[in-house]
């Protein structure tokens, strides 16, 4: 056993818990306010396509064993564009952590601590991310794979109970808004498969290199089907102008369904686990730009740069006033964002891997 | 003012800047690695190469063997006692084997030595027509044949004064008596050996377990003697493969500590890791194994790292696992290494009873260790901030038994908690014909009473109690107090935060024990890693007895199988068995 190496199961875990927070933070939602049932047809259009893509990832990274985007992007043109690179992951990770922070927020906010300040709430979540920082990449990872599987043991209940709340009528139409529409409108929902910015960075943490492969197209199929699931189970149970209207979908589909008389509540047990999954997400997100960060200023350790990237996650969800902007700048400008890191990911790999071709060649 | 001054420096030095970090960190191997060390060891264990079936007639291959056969170099209770036997007047070359703590010192002196090696009337009388020849007649010859002398009966029928001898020509019939606590004499010149029964450990009135009671079980402890102690784990375990080494800990008080395992099942890495962290020890003195465990174990945190057991049983069963145990001399309870969070879970009854039972059992352990860790912190969160999820009925029986308490909630629980510890630990001090009189007083006159005065709301009294009743359910010590503890941070984390607070707490204690570790094998094995738990004998459910067919991987033992494909062979029938 090596230190800060992972196994296949804690890979698939990380990619998965992207996902879980990307459900309870209301992904079903944005897939689902453009059309009816077709977000379900959607989804695996999309998933088809990215597996796609991650096949070709995948073969992409074959010439480069246990290397990150980071090390790819030195081999093609150097330091500089390690920096470069470095710094669009980093603002990314930034990005959707600031993002992420400020809507549960204002969520537990609205729910819950109606007289509490946005910032202490935001202050456990900080707090825990500095603490579990300091422990270390492992600690955070195995902790991770435990809240995964406890998170979806909750949520597949959460889902079968649910199902007394379906109304079959509401899958019509099923091709929602037109094939057109779906097909192509429906691509950009590809950055519901955030995982892919992870795979560009997991790599060298595999102890056995063919796990890479094999995590990668697993856990899309895994995340598909999980987005496949949340979306009908939401799309079943309300109408289509409550999805759009309502704020935390997945946290009202929890408050109807009930066990009975005594546990008419059930939903604290859902927004336990969701919360602990959300610091599960935060703490890897910080890892990645801490180990980012590390790795394109040299610097010895990455603890000490904790503090300072977890103080700029709590000052911005300042800037962040609503959840009305949170949705704006999430659906405008982070999704693009995403696909355009990586795309260009994808680019830098094709050319590192003629580079290298061309280097073979000459030898 | 300059000293506040430099202590808030370092403080924000420490905080800030990064300084080389010299932490000991020791991994068990990867199993690959293992399997080869274990090759390498087997090509050159010359134990292993000849297995000898057959008694020799010359004395020095059958010591050199029995040297081998028990590591005697390293096997502190192993005793070999060379001497010359005198039989007719004439020396032998002979030895005696045995192991110290099992066998009756006096009779070994008394009974077989004495006879043996001293001269008197016995050894030395050479009867006068003992070497007479006698004639045979033989087609019409007369062939004269002298008759010999033969060691072996004149041993068994004149030297030996015991009621309970035997002969022995194949060594492994030797070593199961010598395992059992005989004592076996080779002598040279014949191929038979002789198991005398010397029998002489303590067996029953070693004395019962008093903090570790199971219904169906073994009753019997350690007691503080080592020779005692290793005796126990000799007659049961009751194989030639356990090892019991010596090592002195303590500049002045050289307490003995004795590290056992099994040497064909237990990692070598591991054995060596327990011995290199004994060995490397400098204090001046080693009173008993609480004091070991804590220079011992890896990381310094409330969660214990080490099994600490009094009963030899729960020893044992580790040890057949693949583990390490360590005995120091003047203490009754022993230390387990390494130790994983399912084992201070598990109780030695669960493997006594049938699985369905012991698991609902440990079920219920799994119920008590989040209500001791939790109940209280849940309580404050749900009846402080999210009062909506407690029924409305219940939320008005709440909200009524607080009405005449004038102390906010927390304070009123944290009185409680506090007045809860000191009845537990005036419970453990006070004599024991009193004893009973503390949980009186305790529970009945200050809980009534404290409610009657209205300090406490009644609804508390439950909660406390649930939590302290759950708290005793779990069986180590160690835990217990660990969850104690932490009880009351969750409570001040459900007071300041409510769920938040809670889910805070939960992620930081699941990253702490994932990044535990107890001699190289994470914390949270068998399950994160994923080691193979599905017939392993360590796991948090008990598998059926005919499923616990591997021992735990996170150990790399040597030997991966604990028992057949198919146990229980009864139930084939005799065409399948052929």
């Amino acid at each position: 056993m090596v230190a800060k190496k992972i196994c296949f199961a804690e890979a698939i875990a990380l990619i998965i818990i992207l996902v879980i927070n990307r459900i309870i933070l209301g992904i079903p939602k944005s897939l689902l306010v453009n059309s009816a049932f077709s977000a379900t047809l959607t989804i695996i259009f999309v998933s088809i396509i990215t597996i796609l893509i991650i096949l070709f990832i995948n073969k992409l990274f074959k010439r480069f064993i246990a290397s990150d985007i980071l090390d790819i992007s030195e081999f093609l043109a150097g330091n500089l564009l390690k920096k470069i690179v470095g710094i669009l992951y980093i603002l990314l990770f930034l990005g959707i952590s600031i993002l992420c922070l400020s809507y549960i927020c204002d969520v537990l906010k609205s729910i819950y601590f109606e007289d509490a300040d946005k910032l202490f709430l935001a202050l456990f979540f900080i707090i825990g991310i500095v603490i579990v920082n300091r422990m270390g990449f492992s600690s955070i990872i195995k902790s991770n794979l435990i809240i995964v599987i406890l998170t979806t043991i909750v949520m597949i209940v959460m889902f079968v109970l649910s199902i007394q709340l379906f109304v079959p009528e509401r899958l019509f139409p099923l091709l929602g808004f037109g094939i057109k529409e779906n097909s192509f409108a429906g691509l950009t929902d590809v950055f519901a498969f955030s995982g892919l910015t992870y795979i560009m960075l997991i790599f060298p943490f595999f102890k056995d290199t063919q796990d890479f492969y094999k995590t990668n197209i697993i856990s899309t199929i895994l995340v598909t089907i999980y987005l496949a699931i949340s979306t009908l189970c939401l799309l079943l149970v309300f109408p289509n102008s409550v999805i759009s209207e309502s704020i935390f979908n997945m946290y009202i589909l929890a408050r109807l369904t009930d066990l009975g008389a005594f546990l008419q509540n059930t939903d604290f047990i859902y927004l336990l686990f969701w919360i602990l999954s959300i610091f599960s997400y935060l703490s890897i997100n910080m890892f990645f730009i801490t180990n980012i960060f590390k790795k394109i200023t040299n610097l010895k350790n990455r603890t000490a740069v904790v503090y300072a990237f977890s103080l700029i996650i709590f000052v911005s969800i300042l800037l962040i006033n609503n959840i009305t902007s949170y949705n704006f700048l999430l659906n405008n400008v982070y999704k693009y964002y995403m696909i355009a890191v990586i795309v260009l990911s994808i680019i830098i790999l094709i050319l590192a891997n003629i580079k290298k071709k061309k280097n073979s060649n000459k030898t | 003012m300059n000293n506040f001054k430099n202590k808030i420096l370092s403080f924000l030095d420490n905080l800030f800047i990064y300084k080389e970090t010299n932490k000991y960190d020791f991994f068990l191997p990867e199993k690959e690695s293992c399997e080869v060390n274990t090759q390498k060891k087997d090509e050159m264990d010359i134990s292993k190469q000849t297995d000898y079936e057959d008694i020799f007639p010359n004395i020095n291959i059958n010591l050199e063997y029995m040297q081998i056969k028990y590591n005697a170099l390293i096997n502190s209770d192993v005793v070999i006692r060379e001497f010359n036997l005198i039989a007719k007047n004439n020396e032998y070359k002979a030895f005696l084997i045995y192991l110290d703590g099992m066998v009756d010192s006096n009779m070994i002196n008394d009974f077989i030595l004495k006879p043996l090696m001293l001269r008197n009337s016995a050894n030395t009388y050479i009867k006068d027509n003992q070497n007479k020849s006698i004639t045979i007649v033989k087609n019409n010859y007369g062939i004269k044949k002298v008759k010999k002398f033969n060691l072996e009966e004149y041993i068994f029928n004149s030297l030996v004064p015991q009621n309970s001898i035997k002969k022995y020509t194949k060594f492994k019939d030797a070593i199961s008596d010598i395992n059992s606590g005989n004592c076996i004499l080779f002598v040279d010149t014949i191929s038979t050996v002789f198991s005398l029964e010397v029998k002489g450990f303590k067996a029953r009135s070693i004395g019962e377990p008093s903090n570790e009671i199971i219904v169906r079980g073994s009753q019997e402890a350690f007691v503080e003697v080592i020779r005692t102690n290793t005796s126990i784990l000799r007659r049961l375990v009751n194989n030639e493969n356990l090892i019991i080494e010596n090592i002195d800990v303590g500049k002045i008080s050289k307490t003995k500590v004795a590290v056992c395992y099994l040497n064909n099942i237990a990692n070598e890495d591991l054995v060596y890791e327990v011995k290199y962290r004994i060995n490397n020890l400098d204090i001046d003195t080693l009173i008993s194994s609480g004091q070991l465990e804590q220079l011992i174990q890896d990381d310094s945190s409330i969660f214990p790292q080490l099994i600490s057991t009094e009963r030899p049983d729960k020893a044992v069963n580790y040890l057949f696992e693949g583990r390490v145990v360590v005995i120091v001399n003047g203490s009754p309870y022993i230390l387990i290494a390494p130790g994983v969070l399912v084992d201070y879970l598990s109780s030695p009854e669960d493997l006594n009873l049938k699985h369905q039972y012991s698991n609902i059992l440990k079920l219920i352990r799994l119920i008590a260790y989040f209500f001791a860790l939790l109940l209280p912190g849940l309580y404050i969160a749900i009846t402080t901030y999210h009062q909506e999820l407690i029924p409305t009925e219940l939320l008005l029986a709440i909200a009524s038994s607080r009405e005449t308490v004038p102390f906010p909630l927390i304070f009123e629980i944290i009185i409680m908690e506090l007045s809860f510890e000191l009845i537990r630990e005036a419970g453990l001090r006070v004599p024991s014909p009193i004893g009973p009189t503390i949980g009186i007083v305790g529970a009945l006159i200050l809980g009534e009473a404290a409610v009657s005065a209205g300090i406490v709301s009644p609804i508390l009294i439950i909660i406390v109690a649930i939590t302290g009743i759950s708290s005793f359910a779990i069986p180590d010590f160690s835990l217990s107090f660990t969850l104690r503890l932490l009880r009351f941070v969750f409570l001040i984390l459900g007071a300041v935060g409510g769920f938040l607070g809670i889910a805070l707490g939960i992620f930081v204690y699941l990253c702490f024990i994932s990044n535990l570790k107890s001699f190289g094998v994470p914390y949270t094995s068998p399950y994160i890693p994923n080691s193979n738990f599905t017939n392993s004998t360590t796991s948090f459910f008990t598998k059926p007895i005919w499923k616990r067919e591997k021992r735990p991987s996170f150990l790399n033992p040597k030997k991966d199988n604990e028992e057949g494909k198919i146990s229980m062979l009864w139930k084939k029938s005799k065409k399948e068995k052929e």
